[in-house]
């Protein structure tokens, strides 16, 4: 039969069992929008229905929706790749080093010789500054965020929770620092002498420019201007670009993406920024910013989030910022604040 | 209340899961058919398996929750499956569509491990009672400007959706929310023929004509 003539009868529970209907509603494509388009310009009188019906399929999901956690997310991937290389039936051996190796490969593009000579010279330089340098360590607690310069007038914004581990004096070929958790960079330039920010198996190198780094969970690199080199342990090079921000999760995925400056770096111009973050995010977030313990019994709803942005507020404004939209009681004593259900 | 919808391949993975986007496996994988990524899969690309985790470990789960709400088992579960897809993944067959297979895979798989388990373990291990299986909201949240439907009409279509028997709901679910075809569903759900799944909607979209078609107030 005559698509066109098929239709022609059909009442709303005929479209909402139709498949061609449904793909239409759910995946628009060329084929289906110029079939329906004209279908609702020769039937105008059919509209309303085809309307409801679209809807209807559109607003249709799980009441619950169950998710699966971060962790358990990666922890199920490993034992998958785990389980089903250990019991191999042509028993051929397997390390999961080795494995892990060859992902990498899935990532990045890199040369093994490369990795491997890169590796010996990192631990040379290190074993070389030890011998010769004193190393200057700025610590913050939750809390706590703190500006200063480094010798070669290097400046960081260091983020609260954060640290870092700098020579007295950058007296080798390189600018080595060392960091774990987040600040904000602006490197004074100097071609002959890299800047070198080593951290777990990263190891950031630039010339002169400003970016934004961020290593807890994830790997995060923002790029402000000039030219950032990142080298994996395994000798992987990726180049960022102004305006580029490099994410590597510990899964091991690797991303580029653009990024919005006041999101990621707003907390150096204290800016504290929620975008779509999870309840556990949102806590997480306030405890590292105003240094507290923050116990909650507040119920939220599956597919909670909270967006704002707070300049320079204390902890109560921003508590009371967010009440509005999710409703709830806290109560701040010293350094413990306690949410509860109103 | 933030949605997840599965959008067509081509266009950018909106998942529920944030790792999904933009990755670089993502991106390649995202340009080839189903049929090709699974080719990959069975030849042992482990970049085409990664892929395949990726993109639809987030709707087993949830699928496998709605049947049996223990995280774990799940959990078990789905490594037992993909464990022996990998081990098997020379011997598998073409697939077209990797979805409608692995919820095919996986549901055969979740009631043969709650049988075994249940042996074991008489105690810990109860099935959702069915009522309480795939439950269906109406998402308020719609991008159009002219709604034909109000919001306590919604409220109304949720209410009679709920009230339908299990196994319409779940068809509902996985034409609707999951993008299955009645094939795939027929596949998930056991039935023989394809005709079965298709009758399950109608009928339920047949008894819930009188609420759709009250004129909005």
């Amino acid at each position: 039969m005559d698509e066109k003539y098929k239709y022609i009868d059909f009442e709303i529970e005929d479209f909402l069992n139709d498949e061609f209907f449904i793909q239409w509603v759910k995946n628009p494509g060329e084929e289906t929008n110029h079939f329906w388009l004209k279908w609702i310009e020769n039937n105008p009188e059919r509209r309303p229905v085809l309307q409801k019906a679209k809807e209807i399929i559109a607003m249709i999901d799980y009441k619950d929706r169950y998710v699966l956690s971060d962790q358990a997310y990666m922890d199920l991937y490993e034992d998958i790749v785990e389980k089903s290389h250990q019991k191999r039936a042509d028993g051929s051996h397997f390390h999961w080093s080795g494995w892990h190796k060859t992902a990498a490969i899935l990532f990045l593009v890199f040369s093994t010789v490369y990795g491997i000579d890169i590796l010996n010279k990192r631990n040379k330089v290190e074993s070389e500054n030890q011998k010769v340098t004193t190393w200057l360590t700025v610590d913050n607690p939750a809390g706590q965020k703190y500006k200063f310069q480094l010798p070669d007038g290097t400046y960081v914004h260091l983020n609260a929770a954060s640290s870092i581990a700098y020579p007295q004096n950058f007296d080798g070929e390189k600018r080595t620092v060392r960091m774990q958790g987040e600040a904000f960079f602006d490197v004074t330039k100097d071609p002959n002498r890299p800047f070198v920010i080593q951290i777990d198996n990263n190891q950031v190198t630039v010339l002169g420019t400003s970016f934004n780094l961020k290593n807890g969970e994830d790997f995060e690199l923002a790029l402000v201007e000039g030219k950032v080199e990142v080298a994996d342990s395994t000798g992987g090079v990726i180049t960022l670009l102004p305006h580029e921000m490099l994410i590597k999760r510990k899964n091991g995925e690797v991303t580029k993406t653009d990024f919005d400056p006041l999101e990621i770096f707003g907390w150096k111009d204290q800016y504290l920024i929620f975008k779509d973050d999870s309840y556990p995010e949102v806590i997480r977030k306030m405890e590292v910013w105003f240094g507290v313990t923050i116990n909650s019994t507040l119920k939220v709803d599956k597919g909670w989030s909270y967006s704002g942005s707070y300049h320079n507020k204390p902890l109560n404004q921003v508590l009371d910022g967010i009440s509005i939209s999710s409703e709830f009681d806290y109560k701040i004593k010293g350094k413990t604040v306690t949410i509860s259900n109103p | 209340m933030k949605k997840t919808q599965n959008k067509p391949i081509e266009t950018s993975d909106t998942s529920a899961m944030l790792y999904m986007q933009h990755s670089q496996v993502m991106v390649v994988y995202t340009e080839k058919s189903d049929r090709e990524v699974w080719t990959s899969f069975k030849s042992g690309d482990e970049a085409a398996f990664n892929y395949i985790y990726r993109k639809y470990v987030a709707d087993l789960f949830n699928y496998g929750m709605q049947i049996c709400k223990q995280e774990e088992l799940i959990r078990d579960c789905l490594q037992k499956m993909f464990v022996d897809l990998r081990k098997n993944q020379a011997k598998l067959g073409d697939v077209q569509r990797i979805k409608g297979y692995l919820f095919t895979v996986f549901h055969r798989e979740l009631f043969k491990f709650l049988k075994k388990e249940r042996k074991l373990n008489a105690d810990l291990i109860s099935l959702e009672n069915e009522e309480n299986m795939f439950h269906i909201e109406t998402s308020h949240e719609t991008k159009l400007i002219d709604e034909e439907f109000a919001l306590e009409q919604k409220l109304e279509i949720a209410n009679a959706l709920n009230k339908l028997p299990t196994r319409q709901r779940q068809a509902i679910i996985m034409l609707y929310q999951e993008e299955l075809s009645y094939k795939e569903i027929a596949e998930v759900m056991n039935f023989s023929e394809v005709k079965t799944a298709r009758t399950l909607v109608y009928r339920a979209m047949e008894k819930l004509k009188e609420i759709f078609e009250v004129k909005k107030a």
